[in-house]
């Protein structure tokens, strides 16, 4: 009957206007939630009824309760973060680095190095006074331990990558079970025909954070499992989820599955930035200094064995550096006991200053491929100076990026407080319109009761 | 488009967090007066900077190095020409012994000599902080002085020809010494000194100098005369150096303050428009962020 139909229609209706206000109301109370994708209800007619030819609409029904979320603008968004991460971490380092090579002060290494040919030139003019040797001493002496600290630097900076590599690998670790565990849920939900909103919104979050520590594809399979790859590695399914480990070898650190002998390689996140830096570059910064004073010492040492100490009678054959090995530049330790030992004459006499105008002229020599000990220092900082501007920029560039993506997704998945009002109004006045047509059928059909 | 209440609050804070960056960095750059604080602010300036710094440490070597041998020069030649002086008097006093008149006064006039011999010894010893002047590079003694008995004028040291070399710029040493060799010969009796001392001892015997020994004394003159023109001219090449070292310093100065000064109208300027633009945000967002469809329900 028509009236009962009416009954029908507006008791559906007002459910499932209910209902959307309830889902409006989950949206409105989630609005500032960072990780929360709004969900959408869909209403769709119910299926018409055929009845004597005329077809009858039944009414409103309740469709799906969507979660509004794209995975595509999701992955660039996680690539994205990929990239600034790297390049923030990388920065980090070199900021880091540059501060260990601190040359603006005045008393960098590259004044430590000028000051101890300096204080042979200045031996030259009076090559017997004993208060200049002793400035040559004292020269060699601070460029010695200056040397050393930044050797010390050079070392607690590996230190610390290591120790920060592995902290994150553990976090790697915990993500990857966590999100193993949502899988599972999440899988066996839409196996018996389910939906998971809040815990797929809980993983997102997850996957996310994932992205800032590794480069990884993330593909869903048919259960709306996220199968992750890490490195070339099957890293998280529904089922298992890998346990990292980092790896030292020959120098260079890497992340590997020991159980099973797997290998990855590791580009991008910070992991990427860690061990991209580690491994090539931080190694290099000791070569390069190894180089440049080992070849000083030699240098000098040439020189200085062929002149003759101030001693009577004078000695020849001395070496003014006893080595220079893992950092430490040791002087003849008889010479820093006696500084009379410095060779500065050519022919024994003590008026003669060759020897030291020699030594002296050696910071100008080029000696290393053509540049000198300070112009080859001074390159090397050049390097570390651009590595860390193009880190920089990379991390301004990429940061405008990934923030461009995340404005998408907000505005794809946020809620909007505006839309929700309307939306509510919406809703209310259908939900009032239908419980009117209750009542006037219920007038209706008391009009046809009384009838009789 | 579609624009949720989190995107406008996001985009706020982003904004004010670079606004707020750039206030920072220019802040640093105006209190330390650089715009090099770190390599990566400017690799290649860095470097410029670096290599200027170690010109002018150089410089300022060289500049040591010449006011040192300035002085030392500048004792030199103060000492040769008081010797100059004495040998001068000495020979006026020749002229004055060629008169037959003077012959009583021998005797005077030998111990004259004596005294102008003992002066010029003593000149040859003249030290120089701790070096002597004539030694050349042997510093172990007084170069020259009367033996045991007094007789002859002997070489105390070994050699008195070592040469004093100073670097005075990148590739130039100069020698700054005027050795003793080089100026009073050999010490084998017809240098300066002992011709004298036989001047001397024949006065005393009632004896005038010989030609020969009036030639030695002459041609020591002659030969002091050039000298003292010699550690001139090297005295003029050092003050010389100098002066380019000093206008050379200036101009690195120049360049340093070029690569690594700020310019700190320009920092401030910017620094306000910044600190202006960061106002203008605050406003903004306080306008925008407040507003939605549940003020006018």
């Amino acid at each position: 009957m028509a009236i009962s139909r009416i009954f029908d229609i507006s008791n559906r209706s007002m459910q499932a206007y209910q209902k959307a206000i309830d889902i409006t109301a989950n949206n409105i109370t989630n609005a500032s939630n960072p990780n929360y994708s709004r969900r959408r209800l869909t209403l769709a007619s119910e299926k018409t009824q055929t009845q004597n030819g005329i077809q009858w609409g039944m009414g409103v029904t309740l469709g799906t309760i969507q979660r509004v979320r794209d995975n595509f603008v999701d992955n660039e968004y996680r690539k994205a973060n990929q990239n600034f991460a790297k390049a923030d971490k990388k920065s980090w380092i070199y900021d880091r680095v540059e501060q260990l090579f601190n040359e603006t002060s005045g008393s960098g290494l590259s004044d430590n190095i000028n000051q101890f040919f300096a204080s042979w030139n200045e031996l030259s003019t009076n090559p017997s006074s004993i208060p200049l040797r002793n400035n040559v001493i004292n020269s060699a002496q601070i460029l010695s331990s200056k040397i050393e600290d930044i050797y010390g630097g050079v070392d607690t900076i590996a230190k610390d990558v290591i120790t920060e590599y592995e902290l994150k690998v553990g976090e790697l670790n915990n993500k990857l079970s966590q999100i193993q565990d949502y899988n599972a849920k999440i899988s066996n939900a839409y196996r018996t025909g389910k939906t998971a909103a809040d815990l797929e919104d809980s993983r997102d979050v997850l996957v996310d954070e994932l992205s800032t520590l590794v480069n990884m594809n993330v593909h869903y399979d048919k259960f709306n499992s996220a199968n992750i790859s890490i490195g070339g590695v099957m890293a998280v399914d529904s089922s298992t989820a890998l346990v990292f480990e980092s790896q030292y070898k020959d120098g260079k650190i890497s992340l590997v599955v020991p159980d099973k002998n797997l290998k990855t390689t590791i580009k991008q996140g910070e992991l990427g930035a860690l061990t991209e830096v580690y491994n090539n570059e931080i190694s290099g910064y000791k070569e390069n200094l190894d180089f440049i004073f080992k070849e000083l010492v030699s240098e000098v040492n040439n020189v200085h064995s062929t002149g003759s100490t101030l001693e009577n009678p004078p000695q020849t054959g001395i070496n003014f550096f006893d080595e220079f090995v893992d950092g430490k530049l040791k002087l003849n330790s008889l010479i820093e006991n006696d500084p009379r030992l410095i060779a500065a004459s050519s022919d024994g006499s003590e008026g003669n200053s060759d020897i030291a105008l020699q030594i002296a002229s050696l910071a100008d020599s080029q000696t290393i491929d053509g540049y000198t000990f300070n112009q080859k220092y001074i390159n090397m900082l050049t390097e570390i100076g651009n590595n860390s501007q193009a880190a920089k920029t990379s991390v301004d560039s990429n940061e405008i990026l990934k923030e461009q993506l995340d404005n998408q997704r907000s505005s794809y998945s946020g809620v909007s407080i505006d839309e929700e009002m309307s939306n509510l109004i919406l809703y209310q006045k259908s939900y009032d319109a239908s419980a009117k047509l209750v009542k006037m059928a219920n007038d209706m059909l008391d009009t046809l009761i009384n009838m009789v | 488009m579609r624009v949720t209440d989190r995107m406008v609050s996001q985009n706020l804070l982003t904004y004010l967090g670079r606004n707020k960056s750039s206030i920072q960095e220019l802040q640093s750059k105006i209190a330390s007066n650089q715009k090099i604080l770190k390599p990566s602010d400017s690799p290649t300036g860095m470097s410029i900077v670096l290599n200027l710094q170690s010109t002018m440490k150089q410089n300022a070597s060289f500049k040591t190095n010449i006011d040192n041998s300035v002085s030392f020069l500048q004792t030199t030649l103060d000492t040769m020409e008081s010797m100059q002086t004495e040998v001068e008097n000495v020979i006026v006093k020749f002229s004055e012994m060629k008169n037959v008149t003077n012959k009583e006064f021998y005797s005077t006039y030998g111990d004259q000599i004596q005294s102008a011999l003992e002066s010029l010894i003593e000149m040859s010893g003249t030290e120089f902080d701790g070096k002597y002047i004539f030694g050349g590079t042997d510093y172990s003694d007084k170069p020259y002085a009367f033996n045991s008995d007094q007789s002859a004028v002997v070489q105390q040291v070994a050699s008195t020809e070592g040469t004093q070399n100073v670097r005075i710029r990148k590739n130039t040493v100069i020698k700054v010494n005027v050795a003793g060799n080089d100026l009073f010969g050999a010490i084998d009796g017809s240098d300066i000194f002992n011709s004298l001392l036989t001047i001397k001892d024949k006065l005393k015997n009632g004896e005038g100098p010989s030609d020969e020994d009036i030639k030695n004394v002459k041609d020591f003159n002659l030969y002091l005369l050039n000298s003292i023109s010699a550690a001139g001219n090297r005295m003029n090449r050092l003050e010389d150096a100098k002066t380019q070292l000093n206008s050379q310093d200036l101009v690195v100065q120049g360049l340093m303050s070029q690569e690594n000064e700020i310019d700190l109208a320009d920092a401030i300027m910017q620094l306000q428009t910044q600190q202006y633009a960061l106002d203008v945000s605050y406003q903004l967002a306080s306008k925008i962020n407040q507003r939605s469809l549940m003020d006018y329900l």
